[in-house]
């Protein structure tokens, strides 16, 4: 199982970024077919919220859907979830690491997830899985 | 078998009672069949990898007014405001 952060898709989203590239070639090698493709709904409320504030609000919805089609697993919030995630925002000291990234690294612990596709500093720093950027 | 009760509307119903008639089947039967053909034929789900490369083709036809080619490694900054400049792990390696 392969989890994607906000970082990634992002760099997915706009061929402007200066990681798309690096993005594609990734999702091209890493995520082979039978792969198990793992998000939550916070990180994708993410993508929808910047790609509209920083690229395009139309492009940001379309690409959400086209996650939301895919075979792509959304993880919904469920009580055990929140207390985990809520146990590991506990844990961290840095005051940066956010809420969301906090759920991730709780969904990463729960589902066994050992790798992560992720250009985010705090997530190589504190998630407990193999982070291929 | 499981039973399903299910409601439909009267010209499907009609269309189904005429095609047990045509193929000498019960209408279970054809419905049956007709659920099978749907399932084979319904469009597969893409993989994540798919979704990816595809999106890469459709991108272009969007237009965007900002330049940012940083919006992978600081979308943070753009959804909640600069780090903190004492407490995040960063500045804690560099001291």
């Amino acid at each position: 199982m392969i989890f994607i952060d906000t970082s990634f898709y992002i760099a997915v989203l706009s061929p402007r970024d200066k990681l798309h590239k690096r993005a594609l070639m990734l999702s091209a090698t890493i995520l082979p077919e039978d792969s198990q493709a793992i998000t939550s709904y916070g990180v994708l409320g993410e993508v929808l919220t910047v790609g509209s504030m920083r690229y395009n609000r139309q492009a940001a919805i379309d690409f959400v859907m086209s996650i939301l089609d895919s075979k792509i697993k959304i993880i919904l919030e469920d009580q055990k979830l929140l207390e985990a995630a809520l146990a590991v925002f506990k844990k961290i000291k840095d005051k940066d690491v956010g809420w969301i990234d906090c759920y991730s690294f709780a969904i990463i612990d729960e589902y066994k997830i050992e790798t992560a596709l992720s250009f985010d500093k705090d997530f190589k720093h504190y998630a407990k899985a193999k982070v291929l950027a | 078998m499981n039973p399903v009760v299910l409601r439909l509307p009267d010209d499907i119903k009609q269309q189904l009672e005429l095609e047990s008639r045509r193929q000498k089947q019960s209408l279970a039967e054809v419905i049956r069949r007709a659920i099978t053909i749907y399932l084979k034929e319904k469009p597969k789900q893409k993989s994540a990898a798919e979704v990816m490369l595809e999106w890469a083709e459709r991108s272009g036809k969007y237009k965007s007014n900002y330049k940012d080619t940083d919006l992978s490694t600081n979308y943070k900054q753009y959804l909640y405001g600069p780090k903190s400049g004492k407490f995040g792990h960063l500045w804690k390696k560099s001291t």
